[in-house]
């Protein structure tokens, strides 16, 4: 129906402070959410793992001009045309396609440029909110222009995009719990395809985090986990619980 | 501890300052709320907590709705546990989550610690029902909920100020899960200002008497209501009386669900027991063991209205409640619906527990409630709107010795208000036709309970609609030979080619730009045998067109010459003679 009848609704919030964990967030987290445990573990995980990376990368501007400057010298290496493709929007079964997303890229100036364009929100959870476009925008470029080792956020400054059709820009209350493995994997396909033209590169395929099988461990008439994916998702509970 | 006169004055003092307190905080949250379910409906609660060694105890509170406040008293429990250690001056708390000191997910409530020499000793309360929490169902009533993370976002005991700091992130959590969060960021705001203003008063209270002298007023407050109860109940006749309450359905086929209370009398105590009552069902009418005993208190303190109101009232009441049963669930069932439904089957259920045991006391103790949420884009302000109204709600009141049911409101909801219908055109994309006792649907009796009311709306702008409903065919029931009324029903699309009655619920239907939603909102039930109703009062009825002629001759013996509009005397003497055999043998028979 919306966005708020997906699940519970994250603002950001801090989950730690100082080194602690904070009571409030923590429960509001846990008491949403079917499976605590894992729930816990896995926001602790990715907490800790975000102060990792924080410590891992060095802010150090030299070395992010030295990388922009790197890939900057790849872009020209391949980006001497235009090119354009597009993907069908594929859904599971019952829930009809909003359409196909069209990607075209470019060159402009010191940046390549992506445009995409994409049908209207779709009333069905297959919407992508902007952020999480421009993620698979960025990952299908990273994939396609073969650019790996990054160790600054450089990459940023090299692709300009334009995103446009309310699909892929979801506002509220557009839903989005499928959006990623929908219209995302088409987002991704375009881009890497049209990419691809550039470089030669064989066409990239959807990557595993855009290609979850979610479709098929639910019933999306009632919005029910199937049997096998209950037990495996009680599994990980009863494991995170221990 | 024995008062002497000066103490008890003060006493007295004190408890009606906390009162005043209590009411002038409901009424900063009436009249600073954005809601018109605070601001025009009055639907929320006020009162003011104290701690000692004994726990805490309600201690006052305002004219508003008795369940929503005996239950906060669990909030300010779930809080001080929650919180053991870490409660400081300046901190503020917010609570909804059933699991934890809540009742249903849309009931918000805030606690407001006062602080006397560096100890929480007062804590001020609002609790209300907000206008949208998350979930699947706007407006927070999911018919289709199977377990309470259906229901929407919930939240257990939370900070919403530290020390005097506004915890920003948690305030955009909770109102990031709403769908009007414009609208309920007002009504939270009314909510601690309420709390936040009474706090002042009660630290206002405590400089000028000093913290010792109202900790003495306020014993004397609890004791006096415990000794005034106690002294009724000595009066009351010693035994074992039960009542039964039946809800219709659990909305998820699992059929009728029966509330069962026993009420045992001992000396100058109480023991109400609801064993026997339902199992916890799949659908949302399970209630949490605090909502059920607030639903208990609701019927206590109707029965002695003129004892002061607080928890020195309950201290002689001894509470047993069925475990993973209808009136004490374990989670995740879904609740949304329970405050009244189960709730009111609960008070009903004790009412007639009572019934012969104070009879002069008794009447309708039900809502029974049904309700139509719609929602959708008001064209007029091009913003998402979700809007229920309490005018379509099935309550009208029941009768009670010396006074036919009166008005469309049942007797539960007390302080809540009929809202302006005109507000409501205003805000919502509503036009009113008409809302009109409906002839022969009031219950008869000795004193006769409200007709019931049909409702008739037209919608400006196409919307989607949510109907939950009780009482269709369990009526509200009536006491000491009084019957019940009418039924509850809603129609949508009244009147057009997708017209839909729905007896029980429905989710998501659609309403187009000017069909109509009707609603037969239920009549309570009658007080005493209608056979022994003033024929005079009677001819009344059939004047003001609540009772034909030939219902007054069927369920009163009175016998009106429809020509005339007189009655017949001597007939309706004979008529009512044979009646009273013909109940007499019935009875015989039974």
């Amino acid at each position: 129906m919306d966005r708020w009848a997906e699940a519970a609704r994250f603002e950001p919030a801090k989950l730690i402070v100082a080194g602690r964990v904070r009571r409030e967030v923590a429960d509001l987290l846990l008491l949403n959410s079917r499976t605590p445990g894992a729930t816990r573990r896995l926001a602790l995980r990715v907490a800790e793992a975000a102060l990792e990376l924080g410590k891992a990368v060095e802010l150090d501007d030299a070395k992010f001009q030295a990388e922009l400057k790197d890939l900057r010298r790849a872009l020209d290496a391949v980006a001497k045309r235009d090119a354009q493709a597009s993907a069908a929007v594929r859904t599971p079964q019952g829930i009809a396609s909003p359409g196909e997303v069209a990607v075209r890229v470019s060159r402009g100036g010191q940046k390549l440029l992506v445009e995409v364009s994409a049908p209207a929100a779709s009333p069905r959870p297959v919407n992508l909110c902007r952020p999480a476009s421009s993620d698979v925008v960025l990952a299908a470029v990273v994939e396609a222009l073969g650019l790996d080792g990054l160790q600054t956020g450089a990459v940023l400054e090299l692709v300009e995009m334009d995103l446009k059709g309310g699909l892929l820009c979801a506002a509220l209350p557009a839903c989005v719990g499928m959006g990623r493995e929908t219209s995302g994997a088409a987002l991704y396909a375009a881009c890497t395809a049209a990419l691809s033209q550039l470089n030669g590169r064989k066409k990239g395929e959807a990557q595993a985090w855009l290609a979850r099988e979610v479709a098929g461990e639910m019933d999306w008439s009632s919005g029910r986990l199937t049997a096998a994916a209950a037990v495996r998702l009680l599994a990980a509970e009863t494991e995170a619980q221990r | 501890m024995k008062s002497n006169r000066s103490e008890a004055i003060t006493a007295e003092i004190v408890r009606n300052y906390l009162e005043t307190v209590s009411a002038e905080m409901s009424k900063v949250v009436e009249n600073t709320s954005i809601s018109p379910i605070f601001s025009e409906t009055h639907d929320y609660s006020t009162g003011i907590f104290y701690l000692d060694e004994r726990g805490v105890s309600l201690v006052a509170r305002a004219q508003s709705v008795p369940v929503h406040i005996f239950a906060a008293l669990t909030s300010v429990e779930t809080v001080l546990k929650v919180y053991e250690g870490d409660i400081h001056e300046g901190d503020l708390f917010f609570a909804s989550d059933p699991y934890y000191g809540g009742s249903h997910i849309p009931d918000w409530t805030i606690v407001n610690p006062v602080f006397v020499d560096g100890k929480p000793l007062f804590f001020t309360s609002v609790r209300g029902p907000v206008n949208d929490v998350g979930g699947c169902a706007p407006g927070g009533y999911n018919t289709l909920a199977r377990e309470i993370w259906h229901e929407g976002f919930r939240v257990p005991p939370v900070k919403l100020r530290e020390k005097g700091e506004v915890v920003q992130d948690i305030w955009n959590l909770i109102l990031s899960n709403t769908r009007t969060k414009d609208d309920i960021t007002g009504d939270l705001n009314a909510m601690v200002g309420g709390c936040i203003i009474a706090a002042r008063r009660l630290e206002d209270l405590v400089r000028k008497y000093g913290g010792a002298v109202v900790a003495r007023s306020v014993d004397y407050i609890l004791d006096y209501s415990e000794t005034r109860l106690r002294a009724e109940i000595e009066s009351w006749p010693d035994g074992v009386y039960r009542g039964k309450s039946v809800l219709d359905h659990d909305y998820a086929g699992g059929g009728e669900v029966p509330v069962h209370a026993t009420v045992t009398i001992r000396g100058s105590s109480l023991k109400i027991d609801l064993s026997g009552s339902h199992p916890q069902v799949a659908g949302f009418v399970n209630s949490v063991a605090t909502n059920t005993i607030s639903n208990i208190y609701s019927t206590l303190v109707s029965l002695c209205p003129d004892i002061p109101v607080n928890s020195g009232y309950f201290r002689p009441v001894e509470i047993v409640l069925p475990p993973k049963s209808v009136v004490n669930c374990e989670p995740p069932a879904p609740v949304g619906h329970s405050t009244v439904c189960i709730g009111s089957d609960v008070m009903e259920a004790v009412m007639k527990a009572f019934e012969t045991v104070v009879p002069d006391r008794v009447g309708s103790a039900n809502i029974d409630l049904g309700n139509v949420r719609v929602y959708g884009t008001n064209s007029r302000s091009g913003r998402f709107f979700v809007a229920s109204d309490l005018w379509a709600t099935a309550m009208s009141a029941g009768g009670a010795k010396g006074t036919d049911g009166w008005g469309g409101y049942a007797a539960p909801f007390c302080a809540l208000k009929l809202p302006s219908l005109e507000m409501y055109e205003r805000q919502f994309p509503f036009s009113y036709i008409s809302v009109e006792y409906a002839r022969d649907t009031a219950a008869p009796g000795q004193f006769r309970g409200a007709p019931a009311l049909h409702y008739r709306r037209r919608m400006t702008d196409s919307v989607r609609a949510i109907v939950y409903n009780q009482g269709y065919r369990n009526t509200m029931q009536g006491y000491l030979g009084g019957r019940s009324g009418a039924g509850n029903y809603f129609v949508l699309n009244a009147g057009s080619g997708d017209e839909l009655k729905v007896p029980y619920a429905c989710y998501d239907v659609p309403v187009k730009a000017g069909n109509v939603i009707f609603a037969q909102s239920g009549a309570g039930g009658g007080w005493g045998d209608p056979l022994k109703r003033e024929p005079k009062a009677v001819l009344n009825d059939v004047l003001n067109d609540y009772v034909s002629v030939e219902r007054a001759r069927i369920d009163y013996g009175v016998v009106i010459d429809a020509q005339r509009m007189a009655i017949d005397e001597a007939a309706t003497r004979e008529l009512r003679a044979s009646l009273a055999r013909e109940a007499s043998s019935a009875a015989m028979a039974k």
